[in-house]
C-alpha cells in the first residue's frame, strides 16, 4: 500500500488543564474517505482545528505526519499550502473582503508554493465560475464579502466551493452537513463526490448516518473521549445509527 | 474649560513676530476694517495663549512638542517654483485649483467660482460672514488664524457641480519650517452641490504647518460633500477648524482620511439649523511611527428633524497617538432628532495609544441617539479563517485591516481618489511598521 497521506500517532491536545485528545490513531490513504463520528463534546472538531493549526490548543504528546512531514511544526498557512483545507463547522464572516479578493490571494500563494504562476484576472475568474457550478453557488456571491450575511446553508457551500477552488490534498470537513436542507445537503454530497480523485483523501466529520448515504465513507471511526475507540466499514455507521453510541462506549468502558 | 493663561515662551514671541510682519506686507492691500479684526483677533490670541494640556479639549493633544520645532511665516517670494510635478497626480480627482503658502495661484481650472479671499473681503457681504461661523473669541486657533492668515479663497456655488473641485494648499518648506495660515469662506447656494477635496502637499526638506480655518454654508436643499484629504509625508502638520452650517433639507458628507502627516488634529463641526437637514461624518486614520492624529468633532442640532450620523475608525501601530472627541449637541428645540456616533479603533502595538471620548449634551427630550466605541486588536477568528487558506499572518493582517479601513473610504465619491487611497492603504500596511 502507498504511503498515508495523514499518520496520527497518539496525540494528545489540551487547552488549559483539560486534556480533550487523549491518544488519536489514525492512518489515511490517498483516495480515502474517512468519516468521524462520536457524540457532541468528544474531540471532533478539537481534532479537526490541531490538524489545522489553531493556536488555542496544545499539543502534549504525540505526533502526525502530512504526505510524512511534521505537520505539528508547521503554521497554519504553511499546512495549507502543503495542501490541507478544514472546511470550518463554523465559518467565520470577514466584513469587508470580498470572497474574490480572498481566494484569489489564497489560491496564487498556494500556486507560488507549487512553483506555479499566478493565474491572471481572466483564469480566474473562468475557474471560480465552473467551481462555483459545482455547488450551486451564484457568481453574485463572488463580490461578496466572505460569509457575511450568507445562511447556514450558503455558509457551508462556500466551504465546499474554497475546496473546490484549492485542490487540497486532504480535506477535513467539520460537520459540513448540519443545519443544511435535504436539496442542500445533496449539493454539497455531489460536490464533495465529484471532488474525489486517487490522489486526495477526505476526513468528514458528522453525525448523521444521512450523509454517509450520499458519501459513501471507506472507514468509519467513533471518537469518544478524546480517542478513537472504534473503527469499522461504511456499515457502522447504520449500526451507529440504529443502537446509539452507548452500544460502543460501553464496550469502551469495559476495555478501560 | 481652564483658566486661560499667558506662556512667555520664544514661541509666543515667534508669533509676535509674525503679527508684525503680517501687519506690515499687508498695509496698503487689505481695508481698516480687516485690519482692526485682525489686531483684536491678535490679542485675543495673547490673552489666551497656546492651549495647553491642563485645556480640557487639548487634554491628549500636545502643542508644545509641534511648535518646538520653530515655524516661520513663509519669506516673501521672489518666484514661483514649478507645481507641475505635484499637481499633475491631483488632476485625476478633479478641477484643481492650488494656493502656495496660503495665496490662491492665478490659472486655475476654475476661475469663476471661486477668488482670493483678500479680493472678496473689500465686498461687504463677504466681510460680514468672516468669523460668524467661526468667532475667535475664546478660541486660540481661530484667533491666531485671524490675526495671521495669508489668504484663502472665496467660493461660491450656485449650480449644481458634476466635476469635483480640488483644492491643494501647498506649503514651500525649502527654506526651513514655516507655518501657513489659510482662510476659506465657502458657500453652497440654494439647491446647489459641490464636491470639495481639501488636500496638503509640503516642497523640500522642512516642516510645514498648516492653521486652516474654512466657514461654510450650505444652502436650503443643497448639499456639499467634503473629502479632506491627509496622506502627506510626516513633516506635514496640520491644524484644521471647518465650521458649517447646515439649512433646511441641506446635506453634508465629511470623509477625513488621515493616513500621513506629523501631527494633525481636525476640528469639523456641522451645525443644523435648518429642518431636515442631514450630516454624515466619517473618519480614518491609520497611524505609525510618532504621529498623532487627532478628531475632534461636533455635531450641534439646533433644530427640529435633523440627522447626523457619524463613524470614525483607527488603526493605530508605532508609537502613533489617536484621539477621538465626538460632541453631540441637542438643543432644547431639536426635538425628534436623530444622531448616530461610533468610534472603532484597533491598535496594533503596545506603544500606541488612542484616546476615545464621545461628548454628548442633550437638551431635548424626545431624541433618539446613540454612540459605541470600541476599542481591540484584530478578529483572532477571521485570521485563523485567513491563514487556514494559505495566507500568511502579514497578508492575512493586511487583508482585515485594509477591509476595516475600507469602510471609510467607500464613502468618498471620487472613484480615482478612491482608488488612490485604497492604494495607499495596502502599502502602508504592507510597510514593515504597520501590521
Ligand atoms: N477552546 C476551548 N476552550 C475550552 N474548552 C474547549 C475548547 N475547545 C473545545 N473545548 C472542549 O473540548 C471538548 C471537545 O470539544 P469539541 O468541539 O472538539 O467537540 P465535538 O466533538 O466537535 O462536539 P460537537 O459534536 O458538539 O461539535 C468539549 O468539552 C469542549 O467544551
Ligand atoms: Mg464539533
Amino acid at each position: 500500500m502507498a504511503e498515508p497521506i495523514l499518520r496520527i500517532r497518539n496525540l494528545h491536545a489540551r487547552v488549559g488543564e483539560t486534556e480533550i485528545l487523549r491518544g488519536v490513531n489514525l492512518d489515511v490513504y490517498p483516495g480515502q474517505l474517512h468519516a468521524i463520528m462520536g457524540p457532541n463534546g468528544s474531540g471532533k472538531s478539537t481534532l479537526a482545528a490541531v490538524l489545522a493549526g489553531r493556536e488555542d490548543y496544545e499539543v502534549t504528546e504525540g505526533e502526525v505526519l502530512f504526505d510524512g512531514k511534521n505537520l505539528l511544526e508547521m503554521d497554519p498557512e504553511e499546512r495549507a499550502r502543503e495542501g490541507l483545507f478544514l472546511a470550518f463547522q463554523y465559518p467565520v464572516e470577514i466584513p469587508g473582503v470580498s470572497t474574490a479578493t480572498f481566494l484569489k490571494t489564497a489560491l496564487n500563494e498556494l500556486r507560488k508554493h507549487r512553483g506555479q504562476e499566478p493565474l491572471d484576472a481572466m483564469e480566474f475568474m473562468n475557474l471560480m465560475r465552473e467551481r462555483a457550478a459545482l455547488v450551486k453557488i451564484d457568481p453574485t456571491f463572488f463580490s461578496r464579502s466572505v460569509n457575511e450575511g450568507f445562511s447556514g446553508g450558503e455558509k457551508k457551500r462556500n466551504e465546499i466551493f474554497q475546496l473546490a477552488m484549492l485542490e487540497p490534498r486532504l480535506a477535513i470537513l467539520d460537520e459540513t452537513d448540519s443545519g443544511l436542507d435535504i436539496d442542500a445537503l445533496k449539493i454539497v454530497a455531489d460536490g464533495v463526490n465529484a471532488l474525489r480523485s486517487p490522489a486526495r483523501a477526505f476526513l468528514v466529520i458528522t453525525h448523521y448516518q444521512r450523509l454517509l448515504n450520499y458519501i459513501v465513507p471507506d472507514v468509519v471511526h467513533v471518537l469518544y473521549r478524546g480517542r478513537i475507540i472504534k473503527t469499522g466499514p461504511k456499515e457502522l455507521a447504520l449500526e451507529l445509527e440504529a443502537k446509539g453510541y452507548e452500544w460502543v462506549t460501553e464496550t469502551d468502558e469495559v476495555a478501560l | 474649560m481652564t483658566t486661560p493663561r499667558v506662556e512667555r515662551s520664544p514661541i509666543l514671541e515667534q508669533i509676535a513676530a509674525d503679527f508684525a510682519q503680517r501687519v506690515e506686507s499687508s498695509n496698503g492691500h487689505s481695508t481698516p476694517e480687516l485690519h482692526a479684526l485682525r489686531r483684536q483677533a491678535f490679542d485675543e490670541f495673547q490673552r489666551l495663549g497656546i492651549p495647553t494640556v491642563r485645556h480640557e479639549e487639548w487634554k491628549y493633544t500636545n502643542l508644545f512638542p509641534l511648535l518646538a520645532k520653530g515655524f516661520h511665516l513663509p519669506p516673501h517670494r521672489r518666484e514661483l517654483p514649478s507645481l507641475d510635478a505635484v499637481l499633475a497626480p491631483l488632476r485625476r480627482w478633479g478641477r484643481v485649483v492650488s494656493l502656495l503658502d496660503g495665496l490662491l495661484l492665478p490659472h486655475q481650472d476654475e476661475p469663476d467660482l471661486l477668488r482670493p479671499l483678500s479680493e472678496a473681503l473689500r465686498d461687504q457681504r463677504w466681510f460680514e460672514r468672516l468669523g460668524r461661523l467661526a468667532p475667535f473669541e475664546g478660541n486660540a486657533i481661530v484667533a491666531w488664524n485671524t490675526a495671521l492668515f495669508a489668504d484663502g479663497v472665496a467660493l461660491r456655488v450656485t449650480n449644481e457641480q458634476t466635476e469635483p473641485l480640488v483644492a491643494v494648499s501647498v506649503l514651500d518648506g525649502r527654506g526651513g519650517n514655516i507655518a501657513v495660515h489659510e482662510r476659506h469662506l465657502l458657500e453652497v447656494a440654494p439647491g446647489a452641490s459641490l464636491t470639495l477635496v481639501l488636500v496638503q502637499r509640503v516642497l523640500g526638506e522642512g516642516e510645514a504647518l498648516l492653521n486652516q480655518v474654512l466657514e461654510g454654508w450650505i444652502g436650503e436643499n443643497a448639499s456639499l460633500t467634503l473629502v479632506l484629504v491627509q496622506d502627506a509625508p510626516q513633516t506635514a502638520h496640520a491644524i484644521t477648524t471647518h465650521e458649517l452650517e447646515l439649512a433646511r433639507s441641506a446635506r453634508l458628507e465629511l470623509i477625513t482620511v488621515s493616513i500621513g502627516g506629523g501631527f494633525l488634529r481636525n476640528m469639523p463641526a456641522a451645525r443644523l439649523v435648518g429642518e431636515g437637514a442631514d450630516a454624515q461624518l466619517y473618519g480614518l486614520t491609520l497611524a505609525d511611527g510618532s504621529m498623532l492624529v487627532d478628531h475632534h468633532t461636533t455635531v450641534e442640532h439646533r433644530v427640529a428633524h435633523c440627522t447626523s450620523n457619524e463613524l470614525y475608525k483607527a488603526i493605530l501601530d508605532g508609537r502613533s497617538t489617536g484621539v477621538f472627541n465626538g460632541k453631540i449637541l441637542v438643543q432644547p428645540n431639536a426635538q425628534k432628532t436623530s444622531a448616530y456616533q461610533a468610534n472603532r479603533n484597533i491598535v496594533l502595538s503596545s506603544r500606541a495609544t488612542i484616546n476615545t471620548k464621545p461628548q454628548l449634551e442633550i437638551f431635548a427630550n424626545d431624541v433618539r441617539c446613540t454612540h459605541g466605541c470600541t476599542v481591540g486588536r484584530l478578529d483572532r477568528e477571521a485570521l485563523f479563517y485567513l491563514r487556514s487558506r494559505g495566507l500568511s499572518k502579514k497578508e492575512a493582517e493586511a487583508l482585515l485591516l485594509a477591509a476595516f479601513a475600507e469602510e471609510i473610504t467607500a464613502k468618498v465619491p471620487i472613484e480615482s481618489l478612491r482608488t488612490d487611497l485604497n492604494a495607499h492603504i495596502e502599502h502602508l500596511l504592507h510597510t514593515d511598521e504597520l501590521a
